[in-house]
């Protein structure tokens, strides 16, 4: 059959993990990517977005142009912000009117049953993985009681705020660990997930309002994940961060992170940080932090290329973390001073073979438990 | 332990009280007089035995630490700093100016270029948005700035700039903002101006006999006060709007009566609320004879800021509340409300406080294309040209300037001011090149005025201040 080509709209860095995706790349026969010029990626390379390498698709602004070579537009989340109404609407009409499928992986709650009609009128195909119309296969129940316990190895993937390539870490551990021929089943971070081939973070978790039946009906989410696709490994990542970083980004206060660590126990967990110049004892606070609040004993850490803006931090206080993208070579120098202060394995997950390196690490602590006999 | 290293504190006296700064953690504390005189005896290793001492140590005060090497560490991350996140770009749309500012430093008083005809081409200028944009695609938002000379003399290419940067920039939010003499910001300009995000700095110096003492006009030299003011007053009338988006600055000549300048303010409250009033001191930087403050001067202005302290701590209840007065003690606020804090203890390779990074934060352009780190540095030291739009940055020389404290770096290891200074290279510019001579006479203010700031927060805080007062007398 055929392959589709594929134009993402507006293409940014939250797309990034995604079109670095070995599977996603070989769903489609040719990528296009376009974005909004003030962002400051047009005409350049996608891998500008993230600072790894080089990714081999120009990023372009003539959404118009390349609409006449493409089957399907995706109409992207992003980490910058965007008028929906200037900066969207009319590229989605545009796409419609030229008769190409749409995916929406950005919410548009108010516009999706016009646009939803427009499609139909047209005979183009609408999907949309933020919306009802992607089916959750569970359904959650205020009437469970108590938690059971897992009996496939859950790797937990927690990041101290949100941009620190977390997401990517879901995707190339997965791949990592399937091409080692196993059968991984991942929770990811973002709501549409699906789109990738696995779960989003549970809606639920955001609609129930009592706290212990969002636990519960966390733990059933994952016995169902467990029985339903009988996986060798379960992928938990965690959105966004687990602890306040000031009193306005306050992370959920780390609540969910928590409420998802009572549900179930981790055998094994990574840990993403910002880049930093860390010390010994900085390491040290935060896997203590993570170890008495969470519960969780972290096996590898992730140094995400990516630092907090300080000065934007400090002088205009945003609602959220700011950040600066760091250049790989930079990166490795770092990463290596980062390995002199701590006794946890360190790595980047820009850095070529590094997500391997953590797959074969969790490989190994989970087959030392395998040693002693399980029954 | 023994040790011969003296910790990293500054001992101070005020009033009958004994204090020390303790640079690593950023806090003062008080003291009894033979704890002072054992910290200030030439003898490091006598401390050791008292009791209050060895307290404070196991609390991790007293260290010894300080930096081993002067080493900024965004040095390492120019490239990224510079190449994903500029904030902002300021157009020279023009070297010529209406004006003929005594103090100004286009004016032939300073180190740096004078008035003349060069004017920003359209195609410069839009390399230069070009060239912000595709600098800064981790900034959340960006700002294009207009200066001059005076740049109104050349709207119709700040309405052109503004108008390609909104098509160019879309997605992003971009702000502008421009620094006039006001006296072309007449009825017809504002019109033209309205609608832009535009934030408008004005210079006004006072009231008239104070304003139009420095500021005159090139044609005739006449002062410049009345047209200023009436066309600041009719444009708030026509357009009130436009007054959220209007700030002033005021240059304040220290040879002239503080008392004019506070009675001004006073008695144009409609004239001044809602917007910002940022007052700063001629400045003595690059400057070939240095302008000094007079007596009667120093006298009033400090008795304003007394009278201003009286009425924060509620022991008056009428004071000169001004924004001027107000933003005299914005260090002194700043280091009340963060108290509390604990931070990191200073690194290794670590550098004083003072310079950001060249360029990142206020990147000028001049008429010819050249990038300087802000407008605030001499358009004619070699130093301070740090690339051009067509050759980009010289990061080397970029690198030089951000570490600026390698000047003076054993001084800079045991200065008490370490974290509190505010020393870039354009103070430590002597024209030509970065020098340690003209950065030392810089460092005796930093630390003048640091150990003012100390002995004015124990004063605050011997009177009874607490954090509440600061809010109630801000708000």
């Amino acid at each position: 059959m055929k392959k589709e080509n594929v134009l993402i709209y507006p293409y940014d860095s939250q797309f990034t993990p995604m079109l670095r995706d070995k599977g996603f790349r070989e769903r489609y026969d040719q990528v296009f990517i376009s974005s909004l010029p003030g962002w400051g990626l047009c005409g350049k390379d996608a891998s500008y977005t993230d600072g790894g390498d080089l990714i081999g698709i120009t990023v372009s602004q003539e959404f118009e142009q390349m609409l006449g070579e493409v089957d399907t537009v995706i109409f992207a989340e992003t980490d910058n912000s965007y008028s929906f109404k200037n900066n969207i609407l009319p590229k989605v009409t545009a796409a419609i009117e030229a008769g190409k499928n749409v995916i929406f992986l950005m919410k548009i709650t108010e516009q999706f049953h016009t646009i939803r009609e427009q499609c139909i009128h047209k005979g183009v195909q609408f999907t949309s993985y933020r919306e009802s119309n992607i089916e959750e296969a569970y359904q959650p129940a205020v009437s469970v009681q108590e938690i059971e316990d897992c009996r496939t190895p859950i790797l937990a993937l927690i990041g101290l705020a949100e941009y620190t390539n977390k997401f990517k870490l879901e995707l190339e551990l997965k791949a990592a660990f399937e091409d080692m021929g196993y059968r991984v089943s991942v929770v990811g971070s973002r709501p549409y997930c699906e789109f990738m081939g696995f779960h989003s973070f549970p809606t639920f978790m955001n609609e129930l309002t009592n706290e212990s039946d969002k636990i519960l009906n966390y733990n059933k989410y994952i016995m169902h994940i467990e029985a339903t696709e009988e996986p060798d490994l379960i992928i938990i990542a965690v959105p966004g961060g687990f602890m306040r970083y000031n009193n306005k980004i306050t992370n959920d206060f780390g609540i969910t992170a928590y409420e998802i660590f009572q549900a179930v126990v981790p055998d094994t967990a990574v840990l993403s940080l910002f880049h930093e110049r860390y010390t010994s004892e900085y390491i040290e606070g935060i896997l203590n932090s993570i170890k008495y609040k969470l519960g969780l004993d972290i096996d590898a850490i992730n140094i995400a290329n990516r630092q907090i803006d300080w000065i934007e931090m400090v002088s205009s206080q945003p609602g959220q973390v700011s950040t600066l993208t760091l250049n790989l070579d930079f990166m490795r120098k770092s990463t290596a001073e980062c390995r002199l202060v701590t006794s946890i394995p360190v790595f980047n997950t820009m850095e070529k073979g590094d997500n391997e390196k953590i797959a074969n690490l969790i490989i190994d602590k989970l087959s030392e438990a395998e040693l002693a006999l399980n029954f | 332990m023994l040790t011969e290293i003296k910790p990293l504190i500054h001992t101070f006296k005020n009033m009958s009280q004994f204090y020390f700064f303790d640079v690593n953690k950023n806090k003062i504390i008080n003291i009894d007089e033979e704890t002072y005189r054992a910290l200030n005896d030439p003898d490091p290793t006598l401390i050791e035995g008292i009791p209050v001492i060895r307290k404070l140590q196991s609390q991790g005060y007293l260290s010894v630490n300080r930096a081993q090497e002067i080493k900024h560490a965004n040095g390492e991350i120019l490239e990224e700093l510079l190449g994903y996140n500029l904030k902002k770009i300021i157009l020279q749309v023009t070297q010529n100016c209406n004006f003929r500012c005594n103090y100004c430093v286009y004016s032939g008083s300073y180190v740096n270029r004078v008035h003349n005809n060069k004017r920003m081409d359209f195609a410069v200028a839009r390399k230069g948005i070009d060239f912000l944009i595709a600098h800064s695609k981790d900034a959340q938002e960006i700002d294009i700035g207009f200066y001059g000379g005076e740049p109104l003399l050349e709207i119709d290419l700040i309405i052109q700039c503004m108008d390609y940067a909104i098509q160019v920039a879309e997605g992003k939010n971009v702000s502008f903002s421009l620094t006039t003499n006001g006296s072309l910001l007449n009825e017809t300009n504002a019109k033209k101006l309205l609608g832009y995000n535009l934030r408008i700095t004005v210079s006004l110096d006072g009231p008239q006999e104070v304003h139009d003492k420095n500021r005159t006009f090139a044609s005739n030299g006449c002062g410049t006060f009345n047209t200023v003011y009436n066309n600041i007053k009719r444009i708030v009338q026509k357009y009130p709007s436009i007054k959220q988006n209007l700030s002033f600055s005021m240059v304040i000549d220290p040879t002239a009566q503080f008392s004019c300048l506070d009675e001004f303010i006073g008695s144009e409250e409609e004239f001044f609320n809602e917007s910002s009033v940022i007052g700063s001191f001629i400045s003595n930087a690059y400057r070939n004879e240095e302008v000094r403050f007079s007596e009667n001067f120093i006298g009033e202005w400090e008795y304003s800021r007394f009278k201003y302290l009286l009425f924060v701590l509620g022991k008056v209840s009428k004071a000169n509340n001004s924004q001027l007065i107000r933003s005299s003690y914005r260090e002194h606020f700043d280091y009340v409300s963060k108290s509390h804090r604990n931070i990191a203890p200073i690194a290794k390779a670590d550098h004083h406080s003072g310079p950001c990074v060249p360029g990142q934060i206020r990147l000028f352009m001049s008429t010819d294309a050249f990038f300087y780190p802000c407008e605030r540095v001499s358009e004619t030291s070699d130093i301070m040209r740090i690339g051009s739009i067509e050759e980009g940055f010289y990061f080397d020389k970029i690198e030089e300037l951000l570490n600026v404290g390698k000047l003076t770096e054993d001084n800079c290891k045991d200065c008490f001011a370490f974290r509190n200074c505010k020393i870039c290279a354009s103070l430590s510019d002597d024209g030509t090149k970065l020098s340690r001579e003209t950065k030392l006479k810089a460092c005796q203010d930093v630390r003048y005025n640091l150990e003012e700031v100390l002995k004015d927060v124990v004063t605050l805080k011997e009177c009874g201040l607490k954090k509440e007062m600061i809010q109630k007398a801000m708000s």
